[in-house]
């Protein structure tokens, strides 16, 4: 199984999850100042910018690790375009990240996992 | 979605009310303190996070700002935490006693998992905020003594987060600390006056430096009683007064050296530095310009074993202080004046090997190894000590003697007796002791007869004294005029307060000219 494939499958599972949570897609890999973010879903009032982290074993570190300070900066920008691009900047908003384990076929939802 | 909660700062003595204001809106999650906050203030957000999380409670995953006000002085320490952690609690409604709040003044650091730990300079805080309207305090456990000597404060004692918002939304009160009595408990000292065999000449000169607060040179060869006598002196200091008290638990209270619970001080300080001691821990310094050994032996004893020892600068740096009796310490960031008025016991040896003079062992010193030590020691320093005592070694009869000298209860009846007299006479002058008299005061008070002039006169001659040297020996006059319970200072009062000049001229004389 290759990268590209095993972060699709695992996208696709945390949506999945997410949706069963009661939670509305908003976007999927949404672009903007050359970054990307997985998911924007709506839960309730709230809006949650989504990084998903599949991972087929633990070899590696968790998939919440790999969630560097560098790649927050980078969700963090595309969230504010997506903001501005809505006019949504008074929006309630979090960072979330999932965790795949696809060994298991398990997801794990952090929410509020970073902050500004 | 906005909340205010009262604290306080300190810029030294003096402290300024600190409004903490939270704001907790939507948009991007984010934490930012704002109002000048020094590193620990700034810290504080990983503190409160976890205190509040760990107290069950939640941290909003919202936009949050931390505003301390005034916005133009800066806020140091950790004392924010407990009422940034109350003002976030409150902001997102977990508190629903706004009241109650409000009314409150919240001071204290908190621990991860959400206990509440003591901070420093709480009483001068309590003080501050008392004068500002403030009735109702909340205070780590630990600190909770300290503040409870302000009649008229309510004293809420912390012990965990949890149980100050239980308190707070009515759901359980929080212990009030009775306002504390003080207490002058009896404490026995290590050393006391009839374990010092002979030196009867160096122990009057002793109680007449304590009775009017004079500062005292013990010079002498080694072991000879010197360091004994001065760690003596604290058993026939004279008691505190509470203002007294007061303020040396201030002083105390900032510099964090304020034993555990025990509330205010009840004794006076005794402070014996190391005489590797650098020039800010003597006189104050630091970033945040902290009170150093003077202002910790405020009202007590500043005790310098081995005088001329100590770092040249540090020595000469003591010099403004014992004249002023406060101290002012300018740093780039702040600037603060500290209390100094202490008493000083510097002893020394005669000579770098120490035989000088005595009659026992010989010297093995050239003349200019003794001139260097000695000269270590200034003469505009050696001026503002008032009392010189010379303590020669002990005879095999005085140290064998079963006999008990004067306790040191006697001797501090004494100097009760005369510090009396004294705080009786300077009522309106706003001072204590003899040791305090400005030049203009000194001859107001010091009233001589005409033979204790004319001995004077005499004196003032051949010792060759400078004009402060002169306003000093009549404060010491005055002292020992006081001891004996006489109004007028006659002749024999003068010629004992002459007699403790007359080391300078022996000692320092020849390398002066």
């Amino acid at each position: 199984m290759n990268r590209k494939k095993s972060g699709i499958q695992g996208e696709a599972l945390a949506l999945a999850y997410l949706l069963k949570q009661g939670y509305n897609l908003l976007a999927k890999n949404y672009r903007a100042e050359r970054c990307e973010v997985d998911l924007i879903l709506r839960d309730g009032d709230a809006i949650a910018f989504v990084e998903v982290k599949a991972r087929a074993n633990a070899a590696y570190g968790l998939g919440r690790e790999a969630v560097t300070k560098k790649k927050q900066q980078n969700i963090i920008k595309v969230a504010q375009a997506y903001l501005a691009a809505y006019g949504m900047e008074d929006a309630n908003v979090r960072f979330d990240v999932v965790e795949v384990d696809l060994a298991a076929n398990t997801v794990t939802h952090i929410p509020g996992a970073f902050t500004l | 979605m906005l909340s205010k909660i009262k604290s306080y700062g300190l810029m030294g003595m003096e402290g300024f009310p600190v409004m903490v204001e939270v704001y907790v809106s939507n948009g991007l999650p984010s934490y930012d303190t704002v109002g000048l906050p020094d590193a620990a203030v700034r810290e504080s957000r990983e503190r409160v996070r976890a205190a509040i999380r760990n107290s069950g409670l939640e941290f909003p995953a919202k936009r949050v700002t931390v505003n301390l006000a005034p916005a133009d002085l800066r806020k140091e320490g950790s004392m924010y935490d407990l009422p940034i952690a109350i003002g976030l609690l409150a902001a997102t409604e977990q508190i629903q006693n706004d009241a109650l709040a409000q009314e409150c003044l919240f001071l204290g650091e908190l621990a991860l998992d959400g206990t509440v730990r003591s901070v420093s300079g709480v009483l001068p805080m309590v003080i501050g905020a008392y004068a500002q309207g403030v009735r109702k305090v909340v205070v780590p456990l630990e600190n909770a003594k300290e503040a409870s000597l302000i009649a008229g404060v309510r004293v809420y004692a912390a012990e965990t987060l949890k149980r100050v918002v239980d308190f707070l939304n009515g759901a359980e009160p929080l212990p009030v600390v009775p306002t504390c009595k003080w207490d002058r408990t009896k404490v026995s000292y290590p050393m006391d006056f009839a374990d010092i065999k002979g030196q009867q000449g160096a122990k009057r000169a002793a109680e007449i430096a304590v009775a009017g607060g004079h500062n005292l040179l013990l010079v002498g060869t080694p072991g000879s009683g010197k360091t004994m006598l001065a760690r003596s002196i604290p058993s026939i200091l004279p008691e505190l007064t509470f203002e007294e008290a007061l303020e040396i638990t201030k002083i105390h209270s900032i510099a964090g050296t304020l034993a555990g619970s025990e509330g205010m001080v009840s004794e006076r300080p005794f402070r014996a530095p190391h005489h590797s001691a650098s020039t800010a821990s003597l006189i104050g310094g630091g970033q945040r310009a902290m009170p150093g050994e003077i202002s910790l032996a405020h009202y007590g004893v500043l005790f310098l074993d081995e005088f001329p020892e100590f770092r040249k600068d540090a020595l000469e740096a003591l010099r403004q202080p014992m004249e002023d009796g406060s101290v002012t310490i300018a740093r780039a960031a702040v600037r603060s004046t500290y209390p100094a008025d202490f008493m000083l016991v510097a002893a020394m040896n005669p000579c770098p090997c120490g035989n000088y003079g005595s009659r026992t062992a010989p010297c093995r010193c050239t003349q200019q190894q003794i001139a260097r030590y000695l000269g270590r020691i200034s003469g505009p320093l050696l001026d503002r000590i008032d009392l010189h005592v010379e303590m020669s070694e002990v005879g095999y009869d005085d140290i064998a003697s079963r006999q008990a000298g004067e306790p040191s209860e006697t001797v501090r009846a004494r100097v009760n007796a005369a510090r009396q007299i004294q705080a009786e006479r300077y009522r309106e002058e706003g001072i204590l002791f003899n040791a305090q008299l400005t030049s203009r005061m000194a001859m107001q008070y010091c009233t001589l007869d005409a033979r204790a002039e004319a001995l004077l006169r005499k004196a003032f001659a051949t010792l060759k004294l400078s004009a402060r040297a002169y306003t000093r020996v009549l404060k010491v006059a005055r002292t020992i005029a006081d001891l004996e319970g006489s109004r007028i200072i006659c002749a024999h009062h003068v010629g004992e307060a002459v007699q403790y000049r007359s080391l300078e001229s022996k000692y320092w004389g020849e390398i002066r000219r």
